[in-house]
């Protein structure tokens, strides 16, 4: 089976590790880069150490732009004829994998959750259903695989054997950028918090939220949130949400503070460790998806949780 | 005059899936359908393009949960509901070959009924739908139409022939030009959709709801992704109830409860 690899210069070892993890699957592996964006010898060295036996590097391409991206991919790929592609998930990256997956004819499957096998067969796992269900997908190949960041580590460095190709591309945009706004950098990274208290639809207020920042602060915790805190009343940025839409998280806690439990963000805490509710309606989802539930006043018991925590913990 | 095309995903209902308890399978064929979030935003953005440019907007549906004699009636009531939102005529594609259709085959199918009509200007979808929740319908429909792309679009507005979009993505947001006919994919925050009265959705039995099989559409079907096995998520939770009469005695049950489980650590 050949395993071909497309990200930027920056995110694509992980992408190597998802390799590492088919080939302990499946014997006679080989694994290929695709670098959009250009990089430098000893960067596509580095993909070489960690299991690419070949890497192509399109540097005229742009990744963040889908046109541009995915026509990197189809010429590559008509080179490397992979069986598998391995893409990093993101916005942006669905959109150029659907776009090469349709050009060349082939299956994707997005955002998996882990690979499994059985009887025989490899299978991709996804959770669909707004996390209700797991779908086990055998994949026709080749197909492209969409897979969320921070899902394989990067395989340990060895004395690798590999070549560089660059490879030209012809681009043609039909859709303009006219600017680009950035947003402000995320503070938070939920993806890597190892605590999190998150606050939803039972606060009153924003000023309110204070409550949960203190505990949150007093925890050494990151503050997550449910939909319409970031997106609909807009109380905190988007960085905060925590569900099928916003970020999907695994920390070893998570407290989850006058959150009802809506399917949409049960789905972004499946991988948490423990969970915690607060909810002072003792019907709320959210007790059937906790390890631990209090039913309860939030604005009585935080603060005094909150309390009795700065004077217990050292 | 603008003739746009939206793509309305009739989406499992999933806060009325059940998994049964013994077998831990989700009982997907008894989940009622409903339109997918998204797609409502999409309808409420061709509604919006409607009122002031005129024009006639189509919904195309593709069924992928069977079984299709239930579905094929049942999907009646979303696609009124998105008739009484303002869509002029709903078109349902239903074939049993397009049961847990793979994301290929589900936008050749609504390509070629895109094709079939002729005259659209501008085809609208949502960023993704609730249950399969794949997000590449809509990027595989623009090329196989050949048409620009437009993905993630918090924000759209059509002069003339020229279409222009605010990106919205995990880090910043690119505003984009292109001209239409295009494809736009559109996110949950783009506009808060109308919700159609009882008697809307009454009225709208008089526009045309039209249920056409492959055959009419002339589209080979080429699976690239097997159709799948589903398990129910099995929740391993505890769902221990904290103990106390009084909040203090909540409190101190719970910060035992974190101690045991690790989670903090106090001082002694």
């Amino acid at each position: 089976m050949k395993i071909l690899t497309v990200s930027d210069v920056n995110t694509g070892l992980e992408l190597l590790g998802f390799s590492e993890k088919i080939s302990a699957i499946v014997p006679e592996v080989k694994t290929e880069s695709l670098i959009i964006g250009g990089c430098t010898e000893n960067q596509a060295r580095e993909y070489i150490s960690r299991g690419a036996g070949r890497v192509y590097v399109v540097g005229e391409a742009d990744i963040k732009n889908p046109e541009e991206a995915s026509e990197a991919i189809v010429a590559v790929y008509s080179q490397a004829k992979p069986d598998l592609v391995a893409i990093r998930s993101s916005k942006n990256s669905k959109d150029y994998a659907a776009r090469a997956a349709h050009k060349l004819g082939i299956g994707t499957i997005s955002d998996i959750a882990r690979i499994e096998v059985r009887n025989g067969k490899l299978l991709f796992v996804r959770v669909i259903l707004s996390g209700k269900v797991v779908a086990y997908q055998e994949a026709i190949t080749p197909t492209i695989i969409l897979i969320p960041p921070g899902k394989f580590e990067p395989p340990k460095p060895k004395v690798g054997e590999g070549e560089v190709v660059n490879v030209k591309v012809k681009t043609e945009r039909r859709v303009k950028t006219v600017r680009i706004e950035e947003k402000k950098k995320a503070a938070v990274k939920l993806e890597e918090a190892d605590l999190i208290v998150s606050v939803g639809r039972g606060y009153r207020s924003r000023e309110d939220l204070k409550i949960a920042f203190d505990l949150a602060n007093v925890l050494g915790a990151q503050i997550g949130c449910s939909r319409p805190i970031a997106a609909d009343l807009k109380w905190l940025p988007e960085e905060h949400w925590v569900g099928l839409s916003g970020h999907k998280v695994k920390p070893k806690m998570y407290m989850a503070t006058g959150i009802s439990g809506q399917m949409q963000h049960i789905a972004g805490i499946m991988d948490a460790g423990i969970v915690i509710a607060i909810n002072k309606d003792p019907n709320a989802p959210i007790f059937q998806y906790a390890d631990y539930g209090v039913v309860g006043d939030i604005y009585k018991i935080i603060p005094l949780l909150t309390k009795r925590l700065s004077e217990i913990i050292k | 005059m603008v003739n746009t095309v939206v793509l309305v995903k009739l989406a499992v209902d999933v806060g009325q899936l059940r998994i049964d308890p013994s077998t831990g399978r989700p009982l997907i064929d008894e989940a009622p359908l409903k339109i997918s979030d998204i797609d409502r935003m999409a309808i409420e953005e061709a509604v919006r393009i409607k009122e002031r440019y005129g024009g006639k907007i189509t919904s195309i549906s593709v069924l992928t949960w069977g079984p299709i004699s239930k579905r094929a009636s049942e999907a009646e009531m979303p696609l009124r509901e998105a008739l009484a939102m303002g869509v002029d005529e709903a078109i349902l594609i239903a074939d049993e070959r397009l049961l847990q259709a793979d994301t290929k085959t589900t936008a050749n199918v609504i390509a070629g009924a895109i094709r079939k009509m002729g005259n659209v200007d501008l085809i609208i979808a949502g960023e993704g739908t609730i249950d399969g929740f794949s997000g590449v319908v809509g990027s595989r429909v623009s090329m196989e139409l050949n048409i620009p792309l437009i993905t993630y679009a918090r924000k759209i507005e059509l002069k003339g022939n020229i279409l222009t979009a605010e990106r919205d993505l995990e880090d910043y947001v690119e505003v984009v030009e292109t001209t239409i006919p295009a494809i736009v994919t559109v996110t949950r925050e783009i506009n808060v959709p109308r919700l159609p009265t009882l008697l809307q959705i009454r009225m709208a039995v008089k526009k045309p709801l039209r249920r056409i099989g492959l055959s009419e559409i002339g589209v080979e079907v080429d699976p690239k992704v097997k159709p799948f096995m589903v398990e129910g998520v099995k929740v391993r939770r505890k769902n221990i109830m904290v103990e106390g009469k009084t909040p203090e005695e909540l409190v101190e049950n719970l910060i035992r409860k974190m101690v045991d489980e690790g989670i903090i650590v106090p001082k002694r």
